[in-house]
């Protein structure tokens, strides 16, 4: 037994010496047993009955089959609730990763129809109806909206039109109406939104066709536009991105399968524009033809917009600049070193803490999950002279996080825990049904993706022409062309430190 | 205080995504494997401890999987790295052809005398194989590195191929530096590590001027 303090006379005591009860229901579910946890006195009497009333044990869905997880959204008889959130939630978030869109509706239509044996029918119906209309809301929806015919979401909406004429009582119909409503009106605004997108797609396509003299680097532009500003843009880049990352798609089921790459488009898109920031600095850095003062002014500048994205919590770029800054390539050049500032190189060894790798990540972990949920900034408030977490020295930087801004985490470990639990567990248990419990795990950590993409819509910054003309005209470098250009700046290949 | 280990050696999975690195891990680490979740550190593996010559080494072992296909990003893996798996999978030719580039990054951004090793995994599907046992040979002759096929499926040679590699670093370490008296703990197998770690972790991102 483990007792955890929560404040000076209260403690929480997990039950975890009574071992789970496993309930199993032959080739139908599988569910575990547990006591919730007690609440006890400061003196550690322990007020635990030996029979527990139904409120007090929690029956926890473990696997089972897509009928059983379907049925599985009633709530228990002694609970009021309509439907089983959690469980809701799991489903619509994580069900690509078992089931097709259209084999889910036709058992959630069948179930609406005919009922269940197993479960409450009146209460199973309720809770279906509540599972419908969250899919169709933010953020579920996403998961219908996959152009250009919306084949899934005209099912939902033929599926409710069909159940409503066949439904027992005036108001199940009636909510059923109201949800083939919803479904339609979603597919003219999602019909509209795609059609805009392509037409936007297609003018700047046609804008972009012949772009000229290219290989003229636009130092003019780029000295025109300040560091901020170039924080500011990569971070509403990497924000609008972020945001429209579809959670399934960063399943280690979807994401990561070499021969299936592509059908993670929106995890792709994330991965894309990291990978541009990363070949912008060194691009920039390394392109022909400058004095090693230009090339440790470039340096320095890039350190300060790493800066400036740490401020604003966008992780994302300012771990990709970072990186960078540390490639072989670049750290190589001392001479160029020699001329940046020795306040701007001790911030980048406290920046670059931002994308270390050793322990898993843990200081970047740390970091984002400090400065990310603002404990950072209410610790800055209350706390004079200082944040934890990375860097508790304050070298050459001095800290402000913006106190209105989101958060833009960096995608990569999620991805890498995802992936661990995709290989950790099986996907089928029992004689072949679905491992409901490996989906709630990773249910844990797409919810917190998921609270970072609502904190992302915080920022506020507009789209910059000069910013995106400058950002079309850069021309990057391959990484052989880095390699040679870095051994051509600085001829003699002598290894000095790396990160 | 007696330290649980006598060596402590960090290691690195690396390939194209989609190998099975993860599947390794996780094959290998077995009874100690924690599929935890913590919101700071995230998926806890736990490491293993394997019996050497009678010498406890602590086998840490990283992995980049989800995380290939950000350019960077593996690069700062590399840092302090002992051991790299470099693993492809016989199923596919993309990901045996990748082994050249991944051998590329690793001489671009690694210490020059990590340990290095070649897995062709999932050879637990002869009917899918698309890369003979011969090439994987022959690439591995070409680099001069040890060369074992594993499935994590049926944990054929998983065992075999971090013992061996466990086995490779200890050697490279004692023969390197003899310490009469066997100083041990991690430290003293990081100070082996030779010289360039030493240097990267004292002054890790200061530039030196040559």
């Amino acid at each position: 037994m483990s007792l955890s303090a929560s404040s000076r006379s209260k403690f929480y005591v997990d039950l975890e010496d009574s071992p789970p009860t496993e309930i199993v229901e032959e080739g139908y579910a599988v569910y575990t047993m547990k006591m919730k946890k007690q609440f006890v006195s400061a003196t550690g009497s322990l007020h635990r009955q030996l029979e527990q009333p139904p409120e007090d044990r929690a029956c926890i869905f473990m696997a089972g089959s897509l009928e059983a997880i379907v049925e599985g959204l009633a709530p228990p008889d002694h609970l009021e609730d309509k439907v089983d959130c959690l469980h809701m939630n799991i489903l619509l978030t994580t069900y690509p990763a078992f089931a097709s869109t259209e084999e889910l509706l036709q058992i959630v239509f069948d179930k609406l129809r005919n009922g269940s044996s197993r479960v409450n029918s009146e209460r199973l119906r309720a809770a279906l109806l509540v599972t419908l209309n969250a899919w169709l809301a933010e953020p579920f929806q996403e998961l219908l909206r996959l152009p250009p015919e919306f084949r899934e979401l005209r099912l939902l909406a033929e599926g409710c039109e069909a159940a409503a004429a066949a439904a027992e009582t005036s108001e199940t119909a009636g909510r059923l109406d109201l949800l083939a409503r919803l479904a339609r009106r979603r597919l003219e605004t999602f019909g509209a939104a795609a059609a805009a997108e392509a037409s936007t797609a297609e003018a700047e396509a046609a804008g972009c066709g012949g772009q000229g003299g290219r290989r003229h680097w636009r130092r003019v532009e780029w000295d025109e536009i300040d560091d901020l500003q170039v924080a500011e843009q990569l971070t509403r880049l990497d924000a609008r991105l972020f945001e429209s990352v579809r959670l399934h798609e960063c399943l280690g089921s979807q994401w990561g399968r070499h021969r299936r790459s592509g059908c993670s488009p929106s995890v792709d898109a994330t991965v894309q524009q990291f990978n541009r920031v990363c070949s912008l600095v060194a691009s920039q850095a390394l392109q022909p033809g400058l004095q090693p003062e230009d090339r440790a002014q470039l340096l320095n500048r890039w350190i300060h917009i790493a800066q400036y994205l740490r401020e604003r919590r966008s992780f994302s770029s300012l771990c990709a600049i970072v990186c960078t800054l540390n490639l072989q390539c670049l750290r190589r050049l001392s001479r160029v070193w020699r001329r940046v500032p020795s306040a701007s190189r001790d911030l980048l060894a406290e920046l670059s803490q931002f994308a270390n790798a050793g322990e898993n990540f843990q200081a970047p972990r740390r970091a984002m999950h400090w400065e990310g949920t603002g404990k950072a900034l209410s610790r800055q408030l209350s706390v004079p002279g200082g944040v934890g977490g990375i860097g508790s020295h304050r070298t050459a930087s001095s800290l402000s996080l913006s106190e209105s801004s989101g958060t833009v985490p960096y995608l990569g470990t999620f991805l890498t825990d995802l992936e661990g639990l995709h290989s950790a567990f099986p996907e089928r248990v029992h004689g072949g049904l679905i491992n409901f419990d490996k989906r709630r795990r990773e249910y844990d950590i797409l919810a917190r993706l998921r609270l970072y993409q609502v904190t992302c819509r915080q920022y506020q910054y507009c789209e910059d022409a000069r910013f995106e003309h400058w950002l079309s005209t850069i021309e990057l470098l391959s990484d052989e062309q880095q390699q040679l250009l870095s051994l051509e700046i600085q001829p003699e290949r002598r290894f000095v430190s790396t990160v | 205080m007696a330290k649980a280990y006598d060596y402590l050696f960090k290691l690195l999975l690396i390939g194209d995504s989609g190998v099975g690195k993860t599947c390794l891990l996780v094959r290998f680490a077995e009874d100690n494997f924690s599929p935890t979740f913590i919101s700071t550190i995230g998926i806890d593996f736990k490491v293993r401890t394997i019996d050497l010559d009678g010498k406890r080494v602590k086998l840490q072992i990283w992995d980049t999987a989800g995380q290939e296909r950000f350019r960077t990003i593996t690069t700062a893996y590399y840092r302090g790295a002992m051991g790299i798996v470099l693993v492809y999978d016989v199923t596919s030719q993309k990901s045996f052809q990748n082994i050249r580039t991944w051998i590329g990054n690793i001489n671009e951004h690694a210490s020059s005398d990590v340990e290095r090793m070649l897995l062709a995994n999932k050879c637990d599907m002869p009917d899918r194989r698309m890369v003979a046992t011969e090439q994987g040979q022959k690439l591995a002759a070409e680099y001069q590195l040890r060369f074992l096929e594993t499935s994590a499926k049926s944990g054929s040679n998983v065992e075999e191929a971090f013992f061996l590699l466990a086995k490779g670093i200890k050697a490279k370490l004692d023969g390197k530096r003899s310490a009469p008296g066997a100083a041990s703990g991690a430290a003293s197998s990081e100070q082996r590590g030779g010289k360039q770690r030493q240097r990267e972790s004292g002054k890790k991102f200061r530039c030196e001027i040559l």
